[in-house]
């Protein structure tokens, strides 16, 4: 027999001088009675002492047990196999494993840390006895935690199996997760048991959410936090300069490879990162190498892609970037989509004309625009593509028309009806670019409000323009993240969009989601940009920009500027892009399927996720095949390593006990470092013994529940108090 | 004195002083300062009928009427009064034999108890008596009663002595019907309780040594002494031919016993204190306490003597018509031998 928590039952043995003190204490001295009836008071006192005496002893010995036992109960007692064989009842052990990405990581002699503790789960296994009643259950940790075998099973060969077939994913660790996962079994009426945790706490390992609360009578074993540091180095991000790449001519756009490396960073370091074209046969279409100077943990680097292989290839590529091998190689690669496309189909909602072609003197938006979408002559853009425009009303925006456009411009929003800004909304939502300017008049912009309903919730937009008078443009200080369309324009931006005189614009203020791109000197959003809200409140799809003036030169003179033409080009082809982005995920995070698609496909035609079933987390990366109904291939899903996964700091003992001691406060029991090391049998053995532990506990609880009304009777008898008073004489 | 006012004026409303249980109440006796006033008034309530002739007893020679009161024997009805005036009118005669009282009042440390507070046996305001005590004594009710016992029997024109004792006789008056005997008897009961234990025994020997003619023996004591002394004390009583009524005074706290908290007990005959729990040795002593009480009550009875039981927190009238009735039966036995 031994002791879960022996300071808490010390304490409680050293209670038990509170009753004797109590005792003693009521023996103090107080002021003599004079009794005139002596004898007769020592004769009943002779008579009686003895039994007087014996009463007293007895409450004192049922005070003593009762904090005794109450002792006992807090410093839950367990009952070892070995010294009572037969005795302890059936255990019930669930046991989490840690397969996420970090899991991976080669130790000594290349052994993963996975298989350490698959190991260490096995021998816990040996442990139990499924014909005595053991049950086993196992959870993964990769995000999402996964209940493999539940509810407990008392087939430890089949826990066994499964246990041996766990493989390092993709994901970060969910502790949360994992806990969370024993819901059903926490809510219902808990009965003693133990949560084995083997895992070495690398990375991000507790989370930043509290650990929910697990039931009183549940302790907690977990594996020590590794402390050896292990360095890793592992893709941040692959960033193609462009997504969308038109045209034959020029595919030689390159790609930014950002790298981050964990543990020992002290020293420079420089690692080649190796561009591939995945398919049938991979191909490699850039090299680089990225350094780290002393310190540093993260660094990019720039690589070019060679053109040719690139030209062969049509529709979408998967381009991957693998960095050098290191112990944890699953976090080495990552891949990105890129489109080739011969050319865009972009619309222009203006006034449509009719005839011959008007003088500059003449031009509107949609004409200054239409110059600008199309620059080269016609012929010279067939022969190596480009941007094909046409004219859309904008007073009836079709759901056919906008079907076989990839973006469209709105240089006349007050043309656009209710329901023409709920179809661009619907348009934008389904992976387009809608790009709205101000109406030319200067006037009060009656437009605004169904906008922004529709595709732009984010900001505010007074009806009535602002006039400043030859105001400049700059860029903004926050450089936007979700839409960087400018990003390649960025370095001559500045020069290009000084030169430009804004006399009114529109009065905006940028709310959330939205990323200023341009702004004017007194700090008002000028180009805004912002994905637009879907019905599922999505915002992974689709981009919209909004122009603050219009394109006319009442309002400001770019059209006439040498900013025109590379911003009107960069916003449409990044736009995009980045507008059907979104078929990268991050291991870990659910996959949507899209209208059309009804299940996403592995590569080994297994299928990971289907139209009806709840949308949960890939664990695996890879890439996927999103199909429809027929098994024909709609697009491609892309499912990256969770770069905050392959993180390999190790975390600090203090702060996985202190994570650990919310979920069971004074509950938890650490593993030795390696099987067989001091205190792994007895922390095993506590682990296993639990709810023998949990039950000596309740069976100390009810005895001294006993023992009290046993202590309130003979108080209430003892004390005499119901005596009744003697009849007057 | 104020019967007849109260036979004439039947109808005017009675003060409170008219009403002689309130004269033989403690509470209305402590307001008086001095025992001879005390026990004058005892008395005269007592004897409430007592009209005409005060000093007359019941004897052979008719002397007078009086109202009859309860507890007067209904022997001595003059029905022919009753069937002339529809009054219960009693017959007494002049007083032709002597009786001898001899008073033996207990001063050991057990009479010094008290539970009873000054202050409200008093009843005039006064939290401590003369002598600075806070407590209604069971001397200060023995004393009282001795008192009265002296100023009956002196009022008869018998004779009175008395003796206050504890292991020994303490003070004493010879017996005497004279005027002077009164103030002597009152003069020794003006003492207090001393810290010894009672020896009824050797008082009633010391008491009756000297003395030759039967005489009437008021015990006034506690009897919180050796059951066996008492029956031999009392045995000796009777071998002498004496007669004898004994008055156990006791508090109603040593009746009842119902004190609850813990504390060292202390006796106040220098017996050791004891720590105890009342409540828990309640029942084994009220049990032992009232075998002793039984045990006296059988003594006395099996010699053919009076018993009396006298709380303290009652009156003094029920023991002072057990002595009247003793006393008048002893006459009957003088006279008709």
């Amino acid at each position: 027999m031994g002791l879960l928590n022996p300071i808490l039952f010390g304490l409680g043995l050293g209670c038990v001088a509170i009753p004797i003190l109590i005792h003693l204490l009521m023996r103090r001295r107080r002021k003599p009675v004079r009794w005139a009836a002596m004898r007769f008071l020592e004769e009943a006192w002779r008579r009686q002492r003895r039994r007087l005496r014996l009463e007293r002893w007895l409450l004192l010995a049922a005070r003593c047990l009762l904090v005794a036992l109450l002792a006992v109960a807090f410093g839950r007692p367990i009952l070892r196999a070995a010294g009572l064989a037969g005795v302890r009842g059936p255990k019930t052990v669930h046991v989490v494993i840690d397969d996420s990405l970090v899991s991976a990581l080669e130790g000594e002699g290349g052994r993963r840390a996975i298989d350490r503790h698959k190991d260490r789960a096995k021998a816990l296994l040996a442990t139990l006895d499924g014909s005595r009643g053991d049950r086993v259950s196992l959870l993964t940790l990769a995000t999402p935690a996964e209940a493999l075998v539940f509810p407990p099973s008392s087939d430890l060969g089949a826990v066994s199996r499964a246990i041996d077939a766990l493989t390092p994913r993709a994901s970060r660790g969910d502790f949360a997760g994992a806990l969370a996962a024993l819901g059903e079994e926490i809510n219902e009426e808990p009965s003693p048991a133990s949560v084995v945790v083997f895992t070495d706490w690398r990375g991000p390992s507790v989370p930043a959410a509290p650990a929910p609360v697990l039931p009183e009578v549940w302790s907690v074993v977990a594996s020590r936090p590794a402390v050896a540091p292990a360095s890793n180095m592992g893709v941040l991000a692959v960033t193609p300069t462009r997504r969308v790449l038109i045209g034959r001519g020029a595919l030689d756009a390159p790609v930014r490879v950002r790298v981050r490396r964990s543990g020992d960073v002290d020293a420079p370091e420089s690692a080649p990162v190796v561009l591939t074209l995945e398919g049938d046969r991979a191909t490699t279409v850039g090299q680089g190498a990225v350094r780290f100077e002393a310190g540093q943990r993260e660094a990019s680097v720039t690589i070019g892609v060679d053109a040719s292989a690139l030209r062969a290839a049509e529709g979408r590529v998967v381009l991957r970037a693998s960095v050098g091998s290191d112990a944890l190689p699953r976090d080495d690669q990552r891949r990105a989509v890129v489109t080739i496309r011969d050319e865009l189909s972009v619309g222009i909602a203006g006034v449509r004309r009719f005839g011959s072609a008007p003088s500059v003197r003449e031009f509107q938006g949609a004409d200054w625009l239409r110059v600008a979408l199309a620059p080269t002559e016609d012929a010279l853009r067939r022969a190596t593509g480009g941007i094909e425009a046409s004219e859309v009303d904008p007073s009836a925006i079709e759901r056919a028309s906008l079907d076989a456009l990839d973006a469209i411009w709105v240089t006349r929003p007050d043309r656009v009806s209710d329901e023409g800004w709920t179809r661009l909304g619907r348009f934008a939502s389904d992976g387009n670019l809608v790009v709205v300017t101000a109406a030319p008049s200067t006037g009060p912009q009656g437009w605004t409000e169904a906008f922004v309903r529709a595709l732009m919730p984010g900001v505010t937009i007074d009806r009535e323009p602002k006039e400043f008078d030859g105001g400049s443009l700059q860029l903004p200080r926050v450089t936007p993240e979700q839409l960087p369309l400018l990003d390649l324009l960025r370095a001559e931006l500045d020069d290009l969009a000084r030169s430009v005189s804004v006399e009114w614009a529109l009065a905006v203020r940028a709310g959330e989601g939205c990323e200023t791109l341009v702004e004017l000197e007194d700090g008002t959003p000028w180009i805004i940009a912002a994905r637009p809200t879907d019905v599922g409140g999505s915002r992974e799809r689709g981009a919209v920009v909004l122009i603050g003036s219009a394109i006319d030169l009442e309002w400001t003179d770019l059209a006439a500027r040498a900013l025109m033409v590379p911003l009107v080009q960069e916003i449409t082809r990044q736009g995009v892009g980045l507008a059907g982005e979104g078929r990268e995920v991050v291991a870990g995070a659910p996959a949507a399927l899209r209208g059309g698609e009804v299940a996403l496909v592995a590569q080994d035609g297994r299928q990971v996720s289907r139209t009806g079933s709840e949308s949960r987390g890939l664990r695996d990366a890879g890439v996927l095949r999103a199909v429809d109904p027929r098994g024909a291939t709609r697009g491609l899903v892309i499912v990256n390593p969770d770069a905050e996964a392959g993180r390999t700091d190790p975390t600090t003992p203090e702060e996985a006990q202190a994570w650990l001691e919310r979920a069971a406060p004074d509950r938890v029991f650490w593993l030795g470092d390696e099987p067989g090391d001091a205190g792994e049998d007895e922390a095993i053995e506590a682990a296993v013994a639990g709810d023998s532990g949990g039950v000596l506990t309740v069976w100390a609880l009810v005895l001294a529940i006993v023992v009290a009304l046993v202590e309130v009777v003979l108080a209430r008898v003892f004390s005499h108090a119901d005596q009744a008073p003697a009849k007057a004489k | 004195m104020s019967t007849n006012r109260r036979v004439n004026n039947e109808d005017r409303p009675r003060l409170p002083e008219e009403d002689a249980s309130l004269y033989l109440h403690p509470q209305t006796l402590a307001r008086l300062k001095t025992f001879e006033l005390r026990a004058k008034m005892i008395v005269e309530g007592v004897m409430s009928g007592q009209h005409r002739s005060p000093y007359h007893g019941f004897s052979v020679e008719f002397a007078q009427h009086r109202p009859y009161v309860a507890g007067d024997d209904v022997r001595h009805l003059d029905w022919k009064v009753y069937g002339r005036s529809d009054k219960l009118q009693l017959k007494q005669y002049q007083q032709e034999t002597n009786l001898d009282l001899i008073t033996l009042v207990d001063c050991s440390g057990s009479m010094d108890y008290g539970s009873r507070s000054f202050e409200e046996a008093s009843g005039a305001g006064r939290a401590t008596s003369l002598d600075g005590r806070a407590h209604w004594s069971k001397f200060d009710h023995a004393t009282a009663l001795a008192a009265a016992l002296s100023y009956i029997t002196l009022r008869q024109g018998d004779r009175a002595g008395l003796f206050v004792f504890a292991d020994e006789v303490r003070a004493a008056v010879k017996r005497s019907s004279q005027n002077t005997a009164w103030r002597q008897i009152v003069g020794a009961l003006s003492t207090h309780p001393v810290d010894r234990p009672t020896d009824l025994g050797r008082a009633v020997d010391q008491a009756l040594s000297n003395v030759r003619n039967r005489c009437l023996l008021a015990v006034i004591s506690d009897f919180f002494d050796d059951p066996e002394t008492i029956r031999a004390a009392v045995a000796r009583v009777r071998h002498r031919g004496h007669d004898m009524i004994a008055f156990q005074v006791v508090d109603r706290q040593e009746l009842r016993f119902e004190m609850r908290d813990e504390a060292p007990f202390e006796g106040l005959e220098g017996e050791d204190a004891i720590r105890l729990d009342p409540r828990s040795i309640r029942d084994g002593y009220l049990a032992a306490f009232e075998a002793h009480r039984e045990h006296v009550e059988r003594v006395m009875r099996k010699f053919g003597f009076e018993y009396q039981l006298v709380d303290t927190y009652e009156w003094l009238g029920p023991a002072l018509a057990a002595f009247v009735a003793k006393r008048t039966a002893m006459m009957k036995r003088s006279k008709y031998g």
